[in-house]
């Protein structure tokens, strides 16, 4: 035979060989746990997103700028195990999608799974802590059922890009719903009572509620809302993934998320007696 | 009104030029020289390509097919569609600055005084020292009679003034040749006097030019020539007298009526 | 009723914010006058090529929303290409391109705007393209377009505003800031609000004089 058919003979085993390397380095790729934490490890930075706006989860210093707060707390206690720094990323609630899809953040607290936002972001399967959706209502305002709550003669204020949007629009498709862009603004709205209740996560609204002075409702039947933490999907963060996982469940079994919480609220001056006997988180 | 020896080449020579605008043909072969030393007037009803023709000879039009020579030195030809000689830009730019042009509209500079209008060619384009294109502006303003409004602006001068600035302007850069578009037509009729007379100054000085007009009169007086232009092409090309006082035909025969009145207003201003 | 004492009190945060906002808004109109000079000429260029870039330049940035483009171009290159941009890159970026749009379309009127006469004489005498545009065209031209280059100015630094949205700390990132420890909104926007008057109708009030003196020529 000529050298051409000789070659041409031998390149469906050539292909067959090349195509079944190239799986295994796929696989192989895919195979490495502990790519994340590599690449965060070797970076030497943990990259955390900061807000304003979300006391005091996350607190800016009006002096020196300077960032703190149970959220940053917490970066601070995971960059130190992994032995790394923290770089805290100013952003916000709306971008942080867009902060993950362009590797500017390698982690973010206090999220509720979110399935859209599931797409570009793991969610941890145990929360840090557990949240319940309520509202804090103005004087005078009492309905106590989210059944109640879906009514057009109910006017209710949500902040923008927040998960308290999405269940409004789910759990009471029929009430007024009023969209603001930041927490003071809804607040202003009731002020203006041009809203009877606003709805936030139970820990914002015992934040709230002195300003307004109305009171905190957990509207039955009580959705509770884990709050957990959320890493970028990718190749290689199982790893990460279940490192964080354990880190939470033993911040949590040792009560010391718990009492985090309950040290920041009471450091800003939250009265957490305001909470409804019948929560815990 | 000198003519060189009619043996030498003509400094302007154009062959052959067409040019149109899309559709519209608005040259249709033009043949044409200009010797040195000589005074064409160009006329022609509205339409009929003059003005279009000026511009072609300093390629502020580009013309479509023709052949077009100044001094010797060929400045365009495209025959059968294909360029035979193309210049570079550098060329075209060395070419115009040794052609003086005068616009109906005088295109004064608006942002910059009498001698700053007059010194700005030499200035810019031959990047002459400021004290000799001073001297020699300041001499020609005074020509042109116009030497007391140097440091005015163009927006105070009448049409008349203005356009012998724009006189002097391009004399500044010393051309070989002078074009003039209808270089009277938008002023009024009290003040084409003075511009004509300087017009006529420069000819006597052996200036060639080539004057697009409707000054029939001037035409007669001044020129060497006459070019009459109908529909795109050359219908009469000879002395004043043979052309206005004689028309070869009934198209110019028509066009010339005016001569007779604007004649009797030229004779006191020729010396 | 309104609580004064809280602007006294974050004085510095908004004297900050301030000085960010005329900072990005001197930097991204000077950026912009430069690039939107050049698409403009670009536009008036012989070459085809050139005249399409440039229309295409003008059409993309007058037809897409300033915040979606800032949004862009903080996050695309990251996601895109895998190069980080730093938030304050990408604000000058974006809002100098997005400006220069629009000035290059009072560059370009303003040189039509001139009469073609002007042009003739400036060829006629020998004058090659760019000098006629220097010494000739420009000069006029630029006289023409201060008023609605001035104009465009003013709006370039209420479009400033939007950079908050990537929490770069201009006067109305400031203004959140300070509403969300104060829970004073209404106060601080108003400032906010009484701040930028106090800058922009005195240039506004120049620009129109700019104007008037323009057509008093």
């Amino acid at each position: 035979m000529s050298r051409l058919m000789h070659t041409l003979k031998a390149l469906p085993a050539f292909v067959a060989a090349l195509a079944a390397a190239l799986a295994l380095t796929v696989a192989a790729a895919s195979a490495d746990p502990n790519a994340t934490l590599d690449r965060i490890r070797g970076a030497g930075v943990l990259k955390v997103p900061v807000m304003i706006g979300e006391e005091p989860g996350y607190v800016k210093d009006p002096a020196t700028g300077e960032w703190s707060g149970f959220y940053v707390e917490w970066a601070n206690e995971i960059a130190e195990i992994l032995g790394v720094k923290v770089e805290p990323v100013e952003t916000t609630w709306g971008n942080l999608a867009a902060d993950f899809q362009a590797n500017k953040v390698d982690i973010a607290f206090g999220l509720n799974p979110n399935p859209k936002r599931g797409l570009v972001v793991d969610y941890l399967s145990v929360p840090l802590f557990t949240d319940a959706w309520a509202i804090v209502a103005r004087p005078g305002f009492d309905k106590k059922t989210w059944a109640e709550l879906n009514d057009p003669s109910v006017r209710l204020v949500v902040q923008k890009g927040g998960t308290m949007q999405v269940v409004a629009e789910a759990l009471t498709p029929k009430a007024q719903i009023i969209v603001v862009e930041d927490r003071p603004l809804g607040i202003l709205e009731l002020k203006a009572n041009r809203a009877d209740a606003m709805v936030l996560a139970i820990f914002d609204a015992v934040n709230v509620q002195p300003l307004i002075g109305g009171e905190i409702i957990l509207p039955k039947p009580i959705l509770y809302n884990p709050a957990t933490i959320g890493v970028k999907r990718e190749d290689g963060n199982e790893g990460y993934e279940n490192w964080l996982t354990n880190w939470v469940n033993q911040q949590r079994a040792l009560g010391l998320a718990q009492g985090k919480l309950a040290k920041h609220f009471e450091k800003f001056g939250i009265d957490l007696s305001l909470l409804p006997k019948d929560f815990s988180f | 009104m000198t003519v060189n020896d009619p043996k030498s080449a003509p400094l302007v020579r154009i062959r052959g030029l067409e040019k149109s605008f899309g559709n519209t043909r608005v040259l249709r072969g033009i043949d044409l020289d200009v010797r040195k030393g000589e005074v064409v007037a160009l006329v022609g009803s509205s339409g009929s390509g003059k003005t279009t023709l000026l511009r072609c000879v300093n390629l502020l039009e580009h013309p479509t097919a023709g052949r077009i020579e100044i001094g010797g030195e060929r400045l365009f030809h495209v025959e059968a569609g294909r360029d035979v000689a193309r210049l570079p830009a550098a060329a075209i730019h060395r070419m115009r600055a040794r052609v003086g042009m005068v616009f109906q509209q005088f295109n004064l500079f608006p942002h910059m005084n009498v001698l700053a209008n007059v010194m700005e060619g030499p200035r810019t384009v031959k990047r002459e020292a400021a004290a000799s294109n001073r001297a020699r502006a300041l001499d020609l303003l005074a020509k042109v009679g116009m030497a007391e409004f140097a440091d005015r602006m163009p927006d105070r001068l009448s049409g008349g003034q203005k356009q012998r600035v724009s006189i002097a302007r391009a004399l500044n850069m010393q051309p070989e040749l002078m074009l003039f578009d209808e270089p009277t037509s938008a002023l009024d009729p009290e003040l084409v006097g003075e511009v004509l007379k300087t017009m006529i100054a420069l000819a006597k000085e052996g200036m060639t030019m080539l004057v697009v007009t409707h000054e029939l009169g001037f035409a007669l007086e001044v020129a060497d020539r006459v070019v009459f232009l109908d529909q795109g092409t050359v219908a009469a090309d000879g002395p004043p007298r043979d052309i206005l006082l004689d028309p070869p035909n009934d198209r110019l025969k028509a066009f010339v009526n005016r001569f007779h009145e604007t004649a009797d207003l030229m004779r006191p201003l020729i010396g | 009723m309104f609580d004064w004492q809280i602007l006294v009190a974050n004085q510095h945060l908004l004297w900050y914010g301030l000085l960010t906002t005329i900072k990005y808004t001197i930097v991204t109109s000077l950026a912009g006058l430069a690039i939107g000079l050049l698409v403009a000429v670009g536009q008036l260029s012989r070459f085809f090529a050139l005249r399409a870039a440039g229309r295409i330049f003008v059409e993309f940035f007058r037809n897409i929303p300033l915040l979606v483009w800032l949004l862009w171009s903080y996050y695309a290159l990251p996601i895109f290409a895998g190069i980080n941009i730093s938030r304050e890159m990408a604000g000058v970026v974006a809002l100098s391109l997005y400006v220069a749009s629009y000035y290059a379309e009072i560059f370009r009127a303003g040189i039509q705007s001139i009469d073609r006469g002007q042009f003739d004489a400036a060829r006629a005498m020998g004058m090659s393209d760019g000098q006629a545009m220097r010494r000739i065209i420009l000069p006029q031209a630029v006289r023409r377009m201060v008023p609605p280059l001035s104009g465009q100015t003013i709006i370039q630094m209420k479009n400033t505003t939007l950079l908050s949205v990537i929490t770069i700390p201009d006067l109305l990132y400031q203004a959140s800031y300070i509403s969300s420890f104060t829970y004073k909104p209404m106060e601080v926007y108003t400032a906010v609000g009484l701040v930028f008057l106090v800058i922009l109708i005195p240039l506004t009030w120049i620009a129109r004089r700019l104007e008037h003196r323009q057509e008093g020529r």
